[in-house]
Formats: C-alpha cells, structure tokens, sequence
C-alpha cells in the first residue's frame, strides 16, 4: 500500500521554513590514547570543518558559532577554549574522553556531532604505549 | 571524521490524516490510550466491548449493542536521566501529547450481517505524525521504549463476527504503520560551467503504510465473567532510502535505514469479572516477543533482548449512577538484558499507575455524553550497567590495539519517569435512549 507523499503534503502550508542546519564535523588526532595516560599525550579536538550548510559543491558559508562539551574522562585544556573551532586537552586515561560539539549557524539553526578519544586497552605495545 | 548527530524525520499531521483513518498508540502505557482503557492501565482484552476493543482485542466488540463514539485529548511529561560512574547526571525532558478519536457499532439493520461489529480508531500526536530521531552510534544512552514510541500515529480499523447467539466472539484488525521512503540521487549537471557548477538532484518521498494483523476472540462463559485471547502482530515505522552521490568517479553511496520499534508480537489472555451490576474488575497478562526488538538502525540490539510477560489489572466502580471511579495497575518487567557490550538502553522494570472517572453529562443536557478524565504515572526503577572491557569491541580497527570508544564505559546508571493526564468525550450514538443498567460500552 503507498501514496505519493505529494499527494498529501499540499493540504498543509502553515509556518516558515525551518533553516538549513549546518554540519558539524570533529576530527580527533591522535584518534585514541593509551589507557592511563596520565595526561602525557596532548590531543587536538579539530571542529573547524564544521560548515554553515552541507553542500555536494564546496561553497563559502558564513562563521558558526562552536560550542565544545567534553565528558567521559577528566580532561585539561592545553590550548583554545570550549567556544574555539578547536582545542587540544590531556586526558587522565582512565576512560573514554567524549566530546560533543554543537555548531550554530547564524540563522540560528544548529547541528551537534560526537566523537570519542579512544582508549588502547590491548595491544598497547603495538600501539606505542608503555608496558 | 564523525557524521552530524540526529536524522529527524517529519511529517506534517494534518497531511497525514488525509490518507487514514483509527485507536491508540500504546500497548497500556503513556501514551495515547483512549481514557477509559488509559485509566485502567490499558487492562480490559476480555471485554466488555469498549472503544479501545477495536485494537486491545477486536473479538470483544461482539458485546456491543449500540454505536459509541468517542474524542479525547491528552498530555503528559517525560523525563528521563543518564550518569556515567562519577559523573552528573544528564537529564532529559519533553512534552508527549496527543489526540485520538474512535467509533465503535454494529452493523445497522436486522439482515444478515447483523452480528458483525466494526470499528475504527484514530490517534494522532499534537507534533508530528511520524518522528524519528536517529543517534549516529549504537551506544548513544537512550529511552528505546519511549522515545520514537511516543510520537506516532496509529490507525486501527477492525471488526468482530458474534458467534453461537452471541456467546463468543471473533475479531480482527489491521494497524496501519506509517513510513517514509526517500530515495535521493545527485549527479553533476555534465552542462554546467566551471564557474558555475550545477547539481541534479533527484529527490523522490513515497508515504508506505505498513500493515500489522490483531486476531482476538473473546467469550462470555458466565453472565458475570468475560474471557478473551488476543493476538497483535509487531509494528515496526521505517525511515529508509537510497542516497547515492555522484562526481566524476568518485561515488558516495549511503542509504538511510532507520527503523522506530513501535510494538512486539504480543499474545495476551485476560479476565473480566463483573460481581455484583456497580463493580468491574479485569486483569490480562502478555507475552511480548521483545528478543525481535532492532534498534533504530535496524539491527539487533548487542546484547538482543528477552521475551517477557507484562500484566495489567483495572477496577472501575459506579458509585453513584453518573459517576464511575477508575484505577489501574500494570507491571512490565525489562526486556533488555544486562548490558555489559555496546548497547546502553536506559531500561528497567516498570510501574503504571492510573486512576481515573467517567461523568455522566444528562445533568447539562447533554443526553448519555460522557465526560472521561484520568491521570497516569509511570515509575522506572534505576537501570544499571556494568561494561566488561574485555568483551567491548575495537572500535577502530585501523588503529594498533583494541581500542574501545563506548558511551557507556565504564559503567552508568539512569531512570525514568512520566506522568500524563487526559480527558475526552463519549457520545453514545442512535435515536433510542439507552437502558440506564445497559451502558457498558460507553463508559
């Protein structure tokens, strides 16, 4: 049983159109750390390829806004802020780090991503942590 | 590089309803029960027959011996919290609201048909009539059992077949499940210009209902006693299409496949025992076939969940002839198993409690209207998770070592409540007044 979605949608038109979101994006480098870092590996939380909107052709967007919230393990910021594209903070090690990060277009519309440091519980010698 | 959060699918109501037309949205829990079924904790299979019969058990509809109508409205808040080992809790509120309209009768005339019943139910939530919301990751923390459930619309028709005078009944019902097809191409325009490049975007949206069966017979072996069985097929809303993108060689093919696990099969049995003309009380127990349950990407959930047997039990009183008291109580046990691996459910046993009234409207004129009020409140006990690190997957196999990203490490607890309260109208249909002792189906 389907009807065209057309069919039914011209019966309403109330409202504005809701904004385009933007695309929030996070890159994580190093991508996990060994578990009980200690805060010896500084890891950068990159969000500056979050974008005003999603486009298939690249186009210049107006600024967002960032809007950094980090959970999971304890952290410390080594530089930038939690309202920067990016930042780079230590972690204690002894869970996954999360961090989410909201991205606010000028016209108000909003878009939030997750990502996780990773933690290297086994293989930690392939991985180039200490035994 | 990570894929923005939440897919969010919606649909207009108002559009929606153009193309169905039917009863509730839940199996006895908020949200969307018509009231009288609402304040009885959604207990009540074996009959009588009621306006919720259409889709509680459609054989019990065989009792019905006038047209009943039905309107209501109802809302309600869901609030819902996670917390990580030593870490605050994250807490979570929304508004849940609805409204719904049913029509029960028999067929009218003295011919042939005149022991089928029909009916046909409609509940349609105030925001949208089919939402999903999609996390990137299959261990976000969330409400599987309430969060894409309480916003959908469901429509019910059906129809019972009253058999050896009247003693038994036999019924069936079709649910209709809204989903959305998307299917989405892009290509560049091979006519464009260097300064201008131009995209070709072939965006098609079909609305596929998809159908889910409710077989229900029900008896009444004794005057005081009613007995039903009842079997309601899983409904499953999907949100899926193709998303295939294209430039020069380079193509990205990803297709959306989002399933919102509204119902399980469930086979479930009840009782209804009238002892004395002023005093009603019911109970039914399920199985809910949970172990089918898939996640909102449409894959079983890592641990999968358990069957389970829920109950639910009503009293409803009249204590004076326009008055009737209501209460309810229904127990349904988790489905979802210790999670120690990749899925973070925020589930527990839960507690319904309902308490409701049916006024009778004759002192304001309003002939046998009905006006139907209730409250109900939902109890979760707190959920807890312990990850065993040693059974977590690599979450990134390009990386030397096991690596492990989960949401939920290294262990959490949440819980949930709701509350919701809703009122309606019963409008008793025909020319001939009602026997005042013979009202069973309006109340």
């Amino acid at each position: 049983m389907r009807l065209p979605a057309g069919a039914a949608l011209f019966a309403v038109a109330c409202g504005s159109p809701t904004p385009v979101p933007p695309s929030a994006v996070i890159q994580i480098t190093p991508a996990a750390i060994c578990v009980d870092d200690a805060h010896r590996t500084p890891v950068t939380f990159d969000g500056s390829r979050s974008v005003e909107r999603l486009a298939v052709v690249p186009v210049a967007g107006e600024p967002v806004r960032f809007s950094w919230t980090l959970s999971g393990a304890s952290w410390r910021l080594v530089s930038g802020s939690l309202q920067s594209p990016s930042l780079v903070v230590t972690s204690a090690g002894d869970r996954p780090l999360h961090a989410s990060l909201l991205v606010t277009a000028p016209s108000g519309a909003s878009a939030r991503a997750i990502a996780t440091l990773g933690l290297t519980v086994d293989g930690a010698a392939d991985a180039g942590c200490a035994p | 590089m990570t894929r923005t959060g939440a897919i969010r699918v919606r649909l207009v109501v108002a559009a929606t309803v153009a193309w169905g037309s039917a009863a509730r949205a839940q199996t006895g829990v908020p949200f969307g029960d018509e009231p009288r079924s609402a304040a009885l904790a959604g207990s009540g299979l074996a009959g009588p027959a009621g306006l919720d019969s259409v889709d509680r058990n459609p054989g019990a509809l065989h009792t019905l011996e006038r047209p009943v109508a039905a309107l209501w409205a109802h809302g309600g808040s869901l609030r819902w919290w996670f917390a990580r080992r030593g870490e605050p809790r994250d807490t979570q509120t929304r508004f849940v609201g609805g409204f719904g309209v049913a029509l029960v009768a028999p067929w009218p005339g003295d011919g042939p048909l005149r022991t089928v019943r029909l009916g046909v139910g409609l509940h349609v939530p105030f925001e949208h009539a089919l939402s999903v919301d999609a996390p990137p990751r299959d261990d976000v923390p969330s409400l599987a059992l309430y969060e894409n459930r309480a916003e959908r619309m469901a429509v019910t028709v059906g129809g019972a077949l009253a058999l050896l005078d009247g003693a038994i009944g036999l019924g069936a019902a079709i649910r209709f499940v809204p989903s959305l097809r998307t299917p989405t191409r892009v290509r560049y325009d091979p006519g464009s210009s260097e300064r201008r490049p131009r995209v070709l975007i072939d965006l098609e949206r079909e609305l596929p209902v998809g159908l889910a069966p409710v077989v229900g017979v029900a008896a009444q072996p004794l005057r005081a006693l009613h007995v039903g069985l009842v079997y309601r097929g899983r409904a499953v809303m999907r949100a899926e299409g193709s998303n295939d993108t294209r430039a020069g060689g380079i193509r990205l093919d990803d297709p959306i496949d989002f399933a919102a696990f509204v119902e399980p099969d469930v086979l479930a049995f009840g009782v209804s025992w009238q002892p004395v003309a002023a005093l009603r009380v019911q109970a039914d127990a399920g199985w809910a076939r949970w172990s089918r349950f898939v996640t909102i990407h449409d894959r079983r959930p890592d641990p999968p969940w358990r069957d389970m047997i829920e109950a639910r039990a009503g009293v409803e009183i009249d204590i004076v002839r326009s008055i009737t008291l209501r209460a309810g109580l229904a127990y349904e046990p988790t489905p979802v198993p210790p999670q120690r691996r990749v899925s973070n459910f925020v589930d527990a046993d839960r507690l319904l409690v309902t308490a409701g009234a049916g006024i009778g409207l004759e002192a304001l004129g309003l002939g046998r209207a009905r006006l139907e009020l209730y409250g109900a409140w939902l109890a979760m006990a707190t959920a807890r998770a312990h990850k065993d690190l040693d059974a977590l997957p690599d979450d990134d196999a390009q990386t030397p070592g096991r690596q492990i990203r989960n949401l939920g490490a290294p262990a959490w607890s949440g819980s949930a409540t709701a509350w919701q309260a809703g009122l309606g109208l019963t409008l008793p249909l025909g020319r001939d007044p009602w026997p005042a002792d013979d009202d069973e189906a309006s109340r």
